[in-house]
């Protein structure tokens, strides 16, 4: 995707919102973006990532786009939209807040360093197009999707788990776990 | 254009070569241990013969000049073999398996550079010639000598054929040739008739859209199930067995007989036991059993680790075999078998089995383990252990320490099981469970927290679930770890929602065991030990397709793929030997693996704990059977003219209640009609008219279980042995010198529909 901004005079950028920021990803990497698609959580899998849904038969991980680029993300709620997105030949899906229109930008509005007031990963983004009325951002596609969930993650992430249980059950009966944070609440 | 389209014409032609004579390699190994083990049966040296001959012939048209003199002066000594003139004996197999191996590393050579000229086989060739009697060698040295060897022209094939000329122009249509065609022609013209060779490929894709199809059959039965619509519930049920039929169709197009790839065991065996002085032999049983082929692939790697490892460790050498009073030569069983569903692989050998006292020692060598720990675990689970292993030495066979483990692990990642069997001096058999397929399984579908996970079934051993008042005092804590106490047996349980929704921020289910409705336990097979999982609820048992997972969430070892259910939403499949290791202890690490062993060790102290009052009684047919007493309620006489029709279901007035009786003897005979009365001269009737009943409480309503005699009341302490063989046994056990039956009480009476009883009673 080297030619898209050097060669070709304008761009086809598909744009997303998220948080009140324009987002854009290329338009030839979009599959598709389908509202509302049931997500299955997967337990153990890192926080960025939302779960799993089901692309007319074809299981496609999506990414809590929200906790993936800011940095601190003090935000409970999950985005709606499904956006599908095909990067290094497998479908990923991002979650985004809503969809805005396909626009066609000139490269001579392209910046490549983008001020986020240290609040978005700046890593994650590409670049980002001066628009008349506001700034929309590029993400990095491949880097976005690149949230692996390894072994010692799961390990590190149980062992702490166990530890705690075994905290917990060491004190008191498991049965009072509840009351626990009844008490607490 | 023409050069480059000659070099591709070229590459293809070595291309097919290297295949073809690979396979054919493959089927001359096997046999060529055949003809040893039965000279006198020489029906496979044809195939031996032709493999060679065309072979020779390739090599020849091709210009692999070496392999052309190999295979020729193979050709020879077995031309000489089938006109009888040479009597087969293990220096001409030892000589032809290996022409058998040169073959192959020309065939790595060529594959690598193209020729093969820098391969010199005269050694081989020369012993291959000195095989052959007098005065068919005189001929050939006679031949032979005006020719540099390099020159590349074979020896003569035998006395009736002179040169090699004669043969090239075909004058005399050389009697070999034609037999060798005749025979492959007709094999080619059976093979058109029967079978058709598909691109495995095309199968695979074929495969995929079945799979999706599977699934839109899946939604569209839930949908229609909700529309209520006699037209669409119709069609829709002419969809659901059509794909049903095609799946199944499918699936069997992709299995293959298991034995496909046993073809190479013997040469196997027939190497070890040369390379360790002893003497093995191979049997090999249902090598037609059918499995999916990339099981077969995927099972080969453990199968021939397990026959290196019963060779090596489990066959004694001949002379301890000897003493022992056991026939010199050991044997190794190879046996596969449809079981359920699944099929079995069994590894046997006749052995010295496992020494218990020797794999402790070595387990405290190795420092797998310390002494206190070490009474409380059985030899066949340290033998799985990574890291074990009993050899001495490190020998070329085995004893590298990396053995067991990684066939229980490849195993286990099949979806499938292994177990041991052992005993002292008689052998040791491995028993492998795979399933059929790995495409499609069946699954249960349950509920933990918000999520539905599926659960494959090759691993499950039953289903229990407690109610009321069993589902408040079923579950125990020993150190807070929770435990069911099955059949006399300790459970350890794991909480499925303990373990998963925690960790998607979903603490809707903290199970809180005093306020429990009902308990649902999915109990499982895991290394050789049960497991009861519980979950919020079963609410399914389906055909689903494994789709895999992304990159992002493949390392998950709790996770064994993703589906999507009827409902068109994604589900979770979870790998059940993931979420076991992980509750006692992750595995692979040392320092896991020591706590792992101390609540192992803790739950065998459990187990040896028990002590069970059981009921013994005598069953249909005479067999002598026993249930826990704890689960029955009380043991009645009843008078026989007492009994009343009511339907289906034969009644009796018990105190206040109004009680079906249940005939074990329908039931053994047809489980689905275990209410059916039987004639009254097959009845167990007394003299004094009444009948022997066993009065069991399920769910606050009382049944009774007519037997056909009472028998005593003992308190020992028990384990079942063997599998579950047919419906309503658990399987056998010695109580005082005699072998019982475990009736199957709890299991019988849950398939049951009661729904009418409960009416009966309230009404």
């Amino acid at each position: 995707m080297k030619m898209e901004h050097s060669i070709s005079k304008t761009n086809s950028i598909c744009t997303f919102w998220l948080d009140n920021h324009l987002f854009g990803v290329d338009v030839m990497k979009v599959q598709e973006v389908i509202p509302v698609n049931e997500i299955t959580q997967v337990p153990f899998s890192k926080s960025e990532i939302a779960g799993i849904t089901n692309l007319r038969g074809q299981i496609v991980t999506a990414i809590d786009l929200r906790r993936r680029l800011w940095k601190k993300h003090n935000m409970k709620k999950t985005s709606p939209i499904n956006f599908f997105v095909r990067v290094k030949g497998e479908l990923v899906s991002f979650l985004v807040d809503s969809i805005g229109d396909v626009i066609e930008v000139q490269e001579e509005d392209f910046e490549r360093h983008v001020d986020t007031k240290n609040e978005i990963s700046e890593d994650l983004i590409h670049g980002v197009y001066k628009l008349p009325r506001s700034l929309l951002l590029i993400l990095d596609v491949d880097r976005a999707a690149d949230v692996i969930t390894t072994s010692d993650y799961v390990k590190r992430r149980s062992d702490y788990l166990k530890d705690n249980d075994r905290a917990q059950s060491a004190k008191m009966p498991r049965l009072h776990k509840k009351d626990m944070e009844v008490v607490q609440m | 254009m023409a050069y480059t389209d000659d070099e591709k014409w070229m590459k293809e032609a070595v291309e097919v070569l290297i295949s073809e004579t690979a396979e054919a390699l493959v089927q001359v190994d096997f046999e060529l241990i055949e003809l040893e083990r039965n000279p006198k049966d020489q029906s496979g040296i044809n195939t031996i013969f032709r493999a060679f001959h065309t072979t020779k012939g390739n090599a020849d048209s091709l210009g692999f000049n070496q392999l052309k003199l190999l295979t020729h002066a193979a050709e020879n000594l077995l031309d000489e073999v089938r006109a009888g003139k040479l009597v087969i004996d293990s220096s001409i197999i030892d000589t032809l398996l290996n022409v058998v191996d040169a073959v192959r590393s020309s065939l790595a050579m060529i594959e690598e550079k193209g020729h093969d000229t820098d391969q010199d086989w005269s050694s081989i060739i020369t012993t291959l010639n000195h095989l052959i009697p007098e005065k068919s060698a005189a001929n050939i040295r006679e031949e032979k000598k005006p020719q540099p060897r390099k020159k590349a022209v074979p020896a003569a094939k035998s006395p009736k054929k002179k040169t090699i000329k004669q043969k090239k122009e075909g004058k005399k249509a050389a009697s070999l040739d034609v037999v060798a065609k005749d025979e492959n022609k007709k094999s080619e013209v059976q093979l058109g008739e029967k079978t058709l060779r598909v691109n495995a490929s095309i199968l695979d894709n074929l495969m995929d859209q079945v799979g999706e199809l599977v699934l839109a059959r899946n939604e569209i039965l839930q949908l229609v199930s909700q529309l209520n619509h006699d037209g669409f519930t119709q069609a829709s049920h002419h969809l659901n067995s059509a794909t049903a039929e095609l799946q199944e169709g499918l699936m069997r197009a992709r299995l293959q007989a298991v034995g496909k790839s046993w073809v190479t065991f013997p040469r196997l065996v027939r190497d070890l036991s040369a390379a360790s002085g002893k003497k093995i032999r191979i049997f090999m049983e249902g090598e037609e059993t059918e499995l999916d082929r990339t099981l077969i692939e995927a099972i080969h790697d453990p199968l021939v680790h397990l026959i290196r490892n019963a060779s090596d460790h489990g066959i004694e050498l001949p002379g301890e075999r000897k003493k022992m009073g056991k026939p010199q030569e050991g044997k190794i069983f190879i046996r596969a078998y449809h079981d359920a569903g699944q099929v079995s692989i069994e590894v046997a050998d006749d052995g010295a089995g496992i020494n218990p006292d020797k794999v402790r020692k070595a387990a405290l060598d190795l420092d797998l383990i310390d002494e206190e720990q070490l009474s409380q675990v059985s030899e066949n689970e340290i033998i799985m252990w990574p890291g074990f292993s009993t050899a001495g030495r490190v020998s070329e066979i085995s004893g590298r320490g990396v053995g067991l483990d990684i066939v229980q692990t490849n195993i286990e990642r099949l979806g499938g099981s292994i177990d041991v069997h052992s005993e002292i001096g008689k052998g040791t058999t491995f028993r492998l469970k795979v399933p059929l397929t790995l495409a499609i399984l069946s699954a249960l579908i349950v509920i933990s927290g918000q999520n539905r996970y599926a659960i494959p079934r090759t691993t499950l051993l039953e289903l229990v679930r407690l109610e009321g008042e069993e589902a408040r005092s079923g579950i125990e804590y020993i150190q807070g770890t929770p435990v069911h106490r099955l059949r006399g047996k300790l459970l350890r349980l794991i909480f499925l929602s303990d373990i998963l929704n925690t960790q998607i921020g979903d603490q809707s289910h903290a199970p809180d065991v005093n306020e429990l409705e009902s308990v649902n336990i999915v109990v499982s097979q895991v290394s050789g030990r049960q497991i009861g999982f519980v979950v919020d609820e079963i609410i399914d048992n389906l055909d689903i397709v494994v789709k895999p997972l992304s990159r992002h969430i493949k390392a998950i070892p709790f996770l064994a793929g993703a589906t999507v259910l009827g409902d068109g939403k994604s589900a979770l499949i979870l790998d059940v030997n993931g979420l076991a290791q992980n509750a006692v202890g992750f595995q692979p690490s040392e320092e896991h693996k020591q706590s792992s062993i101390v609540s192992l060790s803790k739950q065998v102290q459990m187990e040896s704990l028990d002590k069970r009052n059981l009921f013994i009684f005598e069953g249909p047919n005479k067999v002598t059977m026993a249930v826990p007493l704890d689960l029955v309620s009380r043991i009645e006489k009843i008078p026989y003219s007492n009994i009343v029709r009511t339907g289906v279901r034969n009644m009796v007035q018990y105190r206040d209640v109004i009680m079906p009786l249940l005939f074990l003897s329908s039931f053994f005979s047809d489980p689905c009609n275990p209410w059916r009365c039987p004639p009254e001269n097959e009845l167990p009737i007394s003299e004094e008219g009444t009948l022997p009943v066993l009065v069991y409480a399920h769910k606050g309503c009382l049944i009774g279980v007519v037997i056909n005699d009472i028998l005593d009341v003992v308190e020992t302490d028990i384990t079942i042995q063997g599998a579950k063989d047919h419906d309503g046994v658990l399987g056998t056990a010695v109580v005082r010198n005699e072998i019982v039956e475990f009736l199957d009480l709890k299991g019988i009476v849950a398939g049951l529909d009661l729904s009418t009883d409960q009416t009966a009673l309230t009404g």
